[in-house]
């Protein structure tokens, strides 16, 4: 009896709470967990109905070049992805460890704000690796060398690129780099919206290294 | 030897001279010169009259378009179009109106019935829409005449009157919650920001300050990550230190050329490229970008003692700009003169 309280408590709890999200991902989804750092991470949307977003990633213009407008497709065999197949790659691929979400940026874009339970790649690192690099980056992917020496990729991971958004071209550079060594295109998905994208819905952000004054 | 006004005289005599030589043509005598300085000068009025023209013409135009763009949003004015799809239907709704009102007139004997028939008339009128619609766009597809995106919009524009009319009608009995009511009741640009309703306490309040300290997650959706979390997830964690190990390894972002390919592999060889200039200067302006946001974006933490004056001071200077973070933090401030220790305030460029 007591359980049958107790359960009928908790599930009146959480009830309530999904009742008080008014922005919700998706109508059958009102936010998600994941885990970044070892810390679980609850991805919702900002409630505030009047909230905007203020300074950042809402400036409009940036020299071009570099910060061009992107094409949709980096490359015809590599799939693109939105925020809901984005969300959907966390909650199957990231938490079954068969895939990883890669931000492609600069460490200092990175450490400032970024997607939760992402992992850092600087797109240099592979773009300008040599194969001797790009082998032990490949390996931290699960990536197999055979006993005749070559790459299997069959454990390698999925791998969810972003940078800053639709005017970045650091995904494409990261794709690029990988792609020099046959990291197969199965494995690599685009979002394109990137950051930018990812605020602009008021999804939730992380931040490693605070700025303060 | 020159008296001064005789020297003054032979000076003015001399700069006139000079002036009618400008004016005129080499080779003219004086008179002539003087002439023709006078004929193109005459000219010369003529055409800035011209220029003034044009010129004017000109600015009616850019100050038109100044009204209708601002920032890249471009307000389009409707164009008059001579016969278009929507003139054609509204002629035969006229006439369909006037026909159906005297029939409505001529066999109403009772208000019931005028309202049957004026629902008749109605259906009609829509049903003529549809028709007369429907032939304009198929007359244009025949004649292999190509639709203009204004007869489009025109027809979209019907669709849409006719959606709203019965829209109208059943939202009367039903509100439901759907999509367009919230789109259309939702319009955002006239919404007013509601204060918040919070408990208004003092400062140095110490249990919120608390509070704010221990909420990593404020209302930007933004968590703040310590780097000693404990029990952290194992594989994510690992991954992500190994590969900050490579990053350390290849001493920053730009050792590519470092290792030659000495790899035992028998996969097929890819020829590494040199660290060229572009993809150096690529990175280094996006590295500048980073500032220009570190700049933007800068976050402070309210600390017991801190008033927006005093921040406001600390990040520009001059205390008289605490405005420009209390408009940089709508959601977050209410009042200027509140504010709570561990608050995350924006402080702007």
């Amino acid at each position: 009896m007591k359980q049958l309280l107790i359960l009928s408590l908790l599930s009146s709890l959480i009830l309530a709470d999904e009742s008080q999200i008014t922005v919700k991902i998706s109508e059958d989804m009102p936010f998600i967990y994941t885990t970044d750092s070892g810390k679980k991470i609850k991805i919702e949307r900002i409630q505030d109905t009047n909230n905007r977003l203020t300074d950042d990633y809402t400036k409009t213009s940036r020299p071009c070049p570099p910060f061009c407008i992107q094409p949709t497709k980096i490359d015809p065999d590599i799939k693109n992805i939105a925020e809901l197949e984005l969300i959907e790659f966390m909650k199957e691929k990231v938490s079954n460890k068969t895939g990883i979400i890669v931000d492609a940026r600069l460490k200092s874009w990175f450490e400032l704000e970024t997607i939760p339970s992402a992992i850092n790649i600087p797109f240099p690192i592979i773009q300008n690796a040599s194969k001797e690099k790009a082998k032990i980056i490949f390996k931290i992917l699960g990536m197999k060398v055979k006993a005749d020496g070559t790459w299997d990729f069959s454990n390698a991971k999925e791998i969810a690129v972003f940078c800053n958004g639709l005017w970045c071209e650091q995904s494409k550079h990261f794709i690029e780099g990988m792609l020099k060594f046959n990291y197969p295109k199965d494995k690599l998905l685009y979002y394109r919206a990137g950051f930018q994208g990812w605020k602009l819905l008021g999804l939730t952000t992380i931040v490693h290294k605070e700025i303060k004054k | 030897m020159l008296d001064k006004d005789q020297y003054n005289q032979d000076e003015y005599n001399n700069y006139y001279k000079q002036e009618t030589e400008g004016a005129g043509i080499k080779g003219y005598s004086e008179e002539e010169g003087g002439f023709m300085g006078k004929a193109i000068l005459a000219l010369g009025l003529i055409a800035l009259g011209i220029a003034a023209y044009f010129g004017f013409k000109i600015f009616n135009s850019t100050t038109e378009d100044s009204n209708t763009q601002t920032k890249n949003k471009i307000v389009i004015k409707e164009e008059e179009i001579s016969e278009t799809i929507e003139d054609k239907v509204i002629k035969t709704i006229e006439t369909n109106k006037i026909e159906n009102n005297n029939v409505a007139i001529s066999t109403e004997k009772s208000s019931q019935k005028s309202k049957e028939q004026d629902k008749l008339a109605e259906d009609k009128i829509e049903k003529t829409i549809q028709k007369e619609v429907a032939n304009q766009v198929q007359e244009k597809l025949e004649n292999n005449q190509k639709m203009s995106t204004q007869d489009i919009s025109k027809i979209v524009d019907l669709v849409m009157d006719k959606m709203n009319k019965e829209k109208i009608e059943t939202s009367k009995t039903n509100q439901d919650n759907n999509l367009i009511n919230a789109l259309e009741n939702n319009d955002v640009d006239t919404l007013k920001v509601e204060p918040k309703k919070t408990k208004i306490t003092t400062t140095d309040n110490s249990k919120i300050a608390i509070e704010k300290k221990s909420e990593k997650e404020n209302s930007y959706n933004k968590v703040t990550l310590d780097d000693n979390t404990q029990d952290k997830d194992k594989t994510l964690t690992e991954l992500s230190e190994q590969i900050k190990e490579i990053l350390n390894m290849t001493d920053g972002i730009n050792d590519g050329t470092s290792t030659t390919n000495t790899s035992t592999s028998t996969t097929e060889e890819v020829s590494i490229e040199e660290n060229d200039n572009s993809s150096t200067n690529y990175e280094e302006i996006i590295s500048q970008e980073i500032e220009v946001r570190s700049n933007e974006m800068r976050v402070i933490i309210v600390k017991p003692g801190d008033t927006l004056n005093k921040i406001a001071e600390r990040a520009y200077g001059d205390a008289s700009n605490y405005q420009k973070i209390f408009d940089a933090n709508p959601d977050i401030l209410n009042h200027a003169d509140r504010i709570y220790v561990g608050q995350k305030l924006r402080i702007p460029k």
